[in-house]
């Protein structure tokens, strides 16, 4: 997983190229294939509708014509004088004696085979003569069941007891709604035409007709593709019906039904209602279909022509999965394009790094090996460049800290050799010193009869310049002994330093009645714990003297303590005469004195055995004061004061001249050559 | 009880002005010498009470000086003080080491040094 995450990172502009264009190129594409999916969808849609539309107009009017056919055919009938003389021969047969008579007989005789004729000529199932009454007394298939449509199954209640009504009330043939026989276990419609004699009706002749015809019409699939078809429905109580077999269903007619409300066949619903439309819907198997819809008033039936949206979208569909699979050669396409663009910048720059690396670890002789003419090319060349620079450079360097070296050397030993002249010779100074002190006092006590007036004060001159002598020689070896000992830093609990150094300052402090006031709680500071006592006792003795001299205050003396970032920051202040801006330089050399031995006494090495020290911490040491306004010496100790010091080769690492690898191998050198 | 001392040191100044200190402190029976073979000569032939011997000596120097008479004499008598122009705690552990029975510096009073012969009665 790791390893995987590693060369994820490890190829990131390539994942990021590949990334990038596929957003790029896979915008536009999901737009255009939405566009024209969508738009070849609507097309299509349209289109369907419109053949669909002319389809159902079609139709329609095939269903319409057919049936006005049979209509008109027995609307002749009612008129023809044959028929008229029937319905009274079948009227006055039928009271005779029933189907059985002689004269019902002769009648049928007569009758039968004409009726059977017009039956089988105008395609009808049956026909029946109806008298006024509302008896059937004639049939040409049904001969056993002339009954009152009335008052006898299976007319009774029916759409042919209905329709005689409203013919005998009507000069106008009529079509009823279709009607199932659960007997025969098929559907019928009845046309009936009243029979008229001299403007009174007589009866009625009525044909009865099955779903065949209506099928033969509505069963032409042409132009219907592989799913469509026109259903014909109509209303049987609270459901609708189909009255021909569907395309999916052949068993449907009659038998198939749909619920008012119910998800399946909506087209077939609203058609019923009377509304005339088209669009997506749902047909009587819960498929989606695009349909047309509408009312055929004079049957009171609901057509629907419909098309599965499956088959309407199909080509849609077709050209949906060829910009998919353009899509996907596409893409393939770009990601394969950025990934060669990619390495064709990954790779020089992996190389680059690859090199960089190598430099850094130390080999400046490694080059980048990339011979493209474009950025990136030049990019290589240059860093060739700055590495040839760098090798000089390097060189150059080793010569200059070699030199750098030898001067250091050359540097400490004078500097070693000062110390110890210093050292010796204040301390082969002494001895003679003591001697003109001891001598001067021997001089006093034991002659001091033997002295006049100025004699004496000669003696005391001799002891005065023996004094302020060996105060020098006392600083003097004081500095020398700070540049010859370097004592370990530790960690000094400054509250009791400067306790110590006030003890020691005691006498003085109490003489000028100064008024000492030291920070509490100063934390723990590494430094050296004697030069650090050194300095304190400077600061603070200076301090105390020269505000003894302050002749409008009391004496005041403070010393504080602040924590900042990286170091810790010490002030002492006072309220004595201050110090000329222009001075607050020098005061830190050695020996400088701003005042007369006989205003402050005093060598002058104070305050730099107090800058030594304080640089040799690596710390800061500055003043801030203007005459008549006291003084306020500031220093700063580093927190990290081992890290702080700094070696020249350490110094050189930083700045980047030279390597650690470098420094290293220098300093074993330099002790192998010690040793 | 201290009463007779021998003092080596190479500065006749020195000597001078401790012999004198040492006269008034009620010190009269002084025994000198100028180079440390001297000194360990005059302690056998002399046997003082106690040496005083400067630290910086031309031949051997004070610490063996001290050794030397420890060594001949084993510990107790006489009592060593050893005396340098420059304090240096490198040499107090050299001294302590020697022998001595004390280490203080010179000055031109010379009251360590007499504060520290004071300690030894």
């Amino acid at each position: 997983m790791a390893k995987l995450q590693k060369r994820i990172k490890a190829r990131s502009i390539t994942i990021k190229f590949i990334l990038w264009f596929l957003v790029i190129s896979l915008v536009p594409l999901i737009i255009a294939t939405y566009i024209s999916y969508s738009s070849s969808c609507k097309l299509l849609e349209e289109a369907v509708s419109k053949s669909l539309l002319a389809v159902a107009d079609n139709k329609a009017n095939q269903v319409e014509a057919f049936l006005r056919e049979k209509e008109e055919g027995i609307e002749t009938l009612s008129r023809t004088p044959e028929i008229i003389n029937a319905i009274e021969l079948f009227d006055v047969a039928y009271d005779k004696g029933g189907v059985e008579s002689e004269e019902y007989k002769m009648a049928y005789e007569k009758f039968g085979p004409l009726l059977a004729y017009y039956q089988r000529r105008f395609g009808y199932d049956d026909v029946y003569l109806i008298r006024s009454y509302g008896d059937v007394v004639f049939s040409v298939n049904k001969k056993d069941a002339l009954h009152s449509i009335y008052i006898y199954e299976p007319y009774k209640d029916s759409q042919l007891s209905r329709l005689f009504i409203e013919v005998s009330m009507s000069p106008e043939p009529k079509i009823s709604d279709f009607e199932y026989s659960p007997r025969t276990k098929e559907g019928a419609i009845y046309i009936a035409a009243p029979v008229f004699k001299e403007d009174r009706v007589i009866g009625a002749v009525v044909a009865q007709m099955g779903n065949k015809g209506i099928f033969e019409v509505v069963r032409d699939y042409k132009g219907l593709g592989r799913t469509g078809e026109i259903v014909l429905a109509s209303k049987f109580g609270e459901t609708i019906s189909f009255i021909t077999p569907l395309r999916f269903d052949p068993d449907a007619a009659f038998k198939r039904r749909i619920k008012f409300g119910s998800p399946e066949g909506l087209a077939e619903q609203k058609a019923i209602q009377g509304e005339k439309g088209s669009g997506i819907s749902v047909d009587y198997r819960g498929k989606e279909v695009l349909a047309v819809w509408r009312y055929l008033p004079s049957f009171r039936w609901a057509m629907v022509a419909k098309m599965d949206t499956d088959e309407v979208y199909d080509s849609a569909g077709k050209l949906r999965n060829t910009l998919f699979v353009i899509s996907l050669g596409l893409l393939a396409l770009v990601v394969i394009m950025a990934v060669i663009i990619a390495n064709s910048i990954a790779n020089p720059i992996r190389e680059l790094t690859k090199v960089s690396g190598v430099i850094a670890n130390g080999d400046l002789s490694a080059r980048a090996r990339i011979k493209s003419k474009d950025e990136i090319g030049e990019l290589a060349q240059s860093f060739n460049q700055m590495t040839d620079s760098l090798l000089e450079a390097k060189a150059s360097v080793e010569q200059k800290k070699a030199e750098l070296e030898v001067q250091k050397r050359l540097l400490e030993k004078a500097n070693k050799e000062l110390d110890s002249f210093v050292y010796t010779a204040s301390h082969d100074l002494r001895a003679p010193l003591r001697g003109i002190v001891a001598f001067a006092n021997f001089l006093e006590e034991d002659y001091k009869d033997q002295l006049n007036k100025e004699g004496q004060d000669f003696v005391k001159e001799i002891k005065e310049g023996a004094k302020r002598m060996n105060d020098l020689i006392d600083d003097l070896l004081k500095l020398s002994h700070i540049s010859r000992i370097q004592n370990p830093y530790e960690d000094v609990n400054m509250n009791e330093l400067l306790d110590a150094v006030v003890k020691r300052l005691d006498f003085d402090i109490k003489e000028i009645n100064a008024d000492l006031k030291i920070q509490k709680n100063i934390p723990i500071i590494r430094c050296d714990r004697i030069k650090m006592t050194e300095v304190f006792l400077n600061l603070i003795n200076n301090a105390i003297k020269f505000s003894s001299k302050n002749n409008k205050e009391s004496p005041r003396v403070a010393v504080d303590y602040a924590e900042e970032n990286e170091f810790h920051k010490f002030s002492v202040k006072d309220n004595g005469i201050g110090i000329d801006p222009q001075y607050h330089e020098q005061i830190f050399g050695l020996f400088k004195r701003l005042h007369t031995q006989e205003e402050y006494e005093g060598t002058g090495a104070g305050l730099h055995i107090v800058k030594r020290i304080i640089d040799d911490h690596n710390g800061e040491i500055w003043v801030e004061s203007e005459p008549g306004k006291g003084a306020a010496f500031y220093f700063t100790i580093p927190k990290d004061i081992e890290k702080k010091k700094k070696k020249i080769g350490e110094i050189l690492v930083e700045e980047g001249l030279i390597t650690e690898e470098n420094l290293k191998d220098a300093l074993k050198k330099q002790e192998k050559d010690k040793a | 009880m201290i009463k007779k001392l021998l003092l080596i040191d190479d500065n006749e100044q020195d000597k001078k002005i401790i012999k004198r200190f040492l006269n008034k402190a009620g010190y009269h029976n002084i025994v000198t010498a100028s180079t440390g073979e001297e000194g360990v000569e005059k302690e056998k032939t002399e046997d003082p009470d106690l040496v005083i011997t400067d630290t910086v000596l031309p031949g051997i120097d004070g610490f063996m000086v001290c050794a030397k008479i420890r060594e001949f004499r084993g510990p107790g008598k006489p009592k060593v003080i050893v005396i340098t122009g420059a304090i240096d705690a490198v040499d107090a552990v050299k001294a302590r080491k020697s022998g001595a029975d004390d280490y203080c510096a010179k000055t031109s009073d010379f009251m360590p040094l007499l504060e520290a012969i004071k300690k030894l009665k």
